[in-house]
């Protein structure tokens, strides 16, 4: 599990900003003071407006299992690999509790 | 010799319209500027601001455009030069053009212009075909000055572009100033709506209705295509409603999508028609302006668009003109109110 405890505490990395036209199903994280930019899909989106300012790696898999009607497994699943590309892109970082 | 400035093709282009100075020594009756005096950068910032926008369009695989304009762009001659040569030396900046009521450009300043590598056109308004047309609005004399620019700037080599902003006042002269563009050697004309905004608003009277508009763009258009001798710019919303199959007519507004403005202070504006402030260049930089403003995102997102605009068949094609909304209801996301579909 990407060597993440359940407690490890998640928050979006400085100058990350998250947009979205959920109407036209396009989703984005910008870095602006970099200028990088990522696209995304709308369960990326909703699980790194859902880390916000903090949160734990616990707290958010059962809410992400609870929203998308997800067995533990699946969901740990899932979000372990949005984790990963996340924090592979400097989109989150992992934050002292 | 003659340059040869490639165009980008526009999913690739990313435009900054640029404004140097607001001072000028015209007073148009039609000016979006409302006459207040505003501050202005000096040439260091300038020069920063021509970094950030390197970095803006490199790290969004762009190639970057400008149009250097205030204002009078003439009135800040040093810094415009220094500003271009800058720019000559950039590998992000495709080219640029400058927008300016011509009056300062003689034989001489021609000469010196046309050694810019990247100036791509000098763009001059008239407002008729003439004299008495032009300088109702843009002040006695000015119609002559501007025919005398343009044949300055033509026998240095320059390729010029005429501007025209259409209104009542010479909706009935529309047919000579394209002839007029053609005999001068104008490489391209382009029409733009008269906005009731800054010192335009007193000519709210004069704005065409959503018919005097239609009657008058499908005369432009049948000229257009039966080989006028200069280029009519055919890609502005609300032109595609005259010929929705032909792919060189109309456009999306690029406010929001490709293109800011830059104000001599270093406020950015989506567009310089709509001059809603949306962060400063300098303290801001482009990145946090371009995905942050709330503005900009509302402007994306064509469900946001109201009355006939948001239900049109031709949303690919046009979603009007924002800044026109804006100024005759406040709200940006309006409908265009000339538009007659």
């Amino acid at each position: 599990m990407l060597g993440l405890k359940p407690t490890s505490r998640l928050a979006l990395k400085d100058n990350i900003m998250l947009q979205g036209i959920p109407e036209l199903d396009h989703y984005y994280a910008f870095d602006t003071k970099t200028g990088d930019h990522y696209q995304l899909n709308h369960t990326a989106h909703w699980v790194l407006e859902s880390i916000g300012n903090q949160t734990t790696f616990q707290e958010l898999l059962d809410i992400f299992a609870k929203s998308f009607e997800l067995s533990k497994a699946t969901a740990e699943n899932d979000l372990s690999e949005i984790i990963h590309n996340a924090l592979e892109n400097h989109i989150i970082k992992e934050v002292s509790p | 010799m003659k340059k040869s400035i490639q165009e980008p093709n526009l999913g690739d282009e990313f435009y900054f319209q640029w404004h140097l100075t607001e001072r000028c020594n015209r007073a148009c009756r039609h000016c979006y500027q409302d006459g207040k005096p505003t501050a202005e950068l000096g040439l260091k910032d300038l020069l920063n601001i021509i970094g950030l926008m390197e970095e803006a369009v490199g790290k969004w695989g762009k190639q970057g455009t400008l149009s250097l304009t205030g204002g009078e762009p003439f009135l800040r001659r040093d810094d415009l030069y220094a500003l271009m040569d800058r720019i000559d030396r950039s590998d992000l900046l495709l080219y640029y053009d400058i927008l300016t009521n011509g009056s300062l450009i003689t034989e001489k300043e021609a000469e010196k212009l046309a050694r810019q590598h990247k100036l791509r056109r000098v763009q001059v308004s008239l407002e008729g075909a003439t004299a008495a047309t032009n300088d109702a609005v843009r002040g006695n004399g000015s119609f002559d000055a501007t025919i005398q620019a343009i044949r300055n700037m033509r026998k240095a080599g320059i390729d010029v572009s005429i501007m025209t902003t259409v209104s009542r006042l010479n909706c009935g002269e529309i047919t000579d100033v394209i002839r007029l563009a053609g005999d001068e050697g104008a490489v391209t004309l382009a029409l733009e709506r008269l906005i009731p905004e800054g010192t335009g608003e007193g000519l709210a009277d004069q704005v065409l209705s959503s018919h005097e508009l239609r009657d008058l763009y499908q005369q432009v258009y049948e000229i257009a295509i039966n080989g006028a001798q200069t280029r009519v710019l055919l890609y502005r919303p609300l032109f595609a409603l005259i010929a929705p199959e032909d792919p060189t007519v109309g456009a999306l507004c690029s406010a929001g999508n490709n293109a800011l403005t830059i104000m001599p202070d270093g406020t950015v504006y989506p567009c310089r028609r709509l001059p809603i402030p949306i962060g400063n260049v300098l303290t801001d930089g482009f990145f946090k302006i371009w995905y942050g403003s709330d503005v900009l995102w509302r402007l994306r997102n064509p469900e946001n668009l109201g009355g006939k605009c948001g239900n049109c068949d031709l949303l690919a094609q046009c979603r009007g003109c924002r800044a026109m909304a804006y100024f005759s209801t406040g709200d940006y996301m309006a409908e265009d109110p000339q538009c007659w579909g």
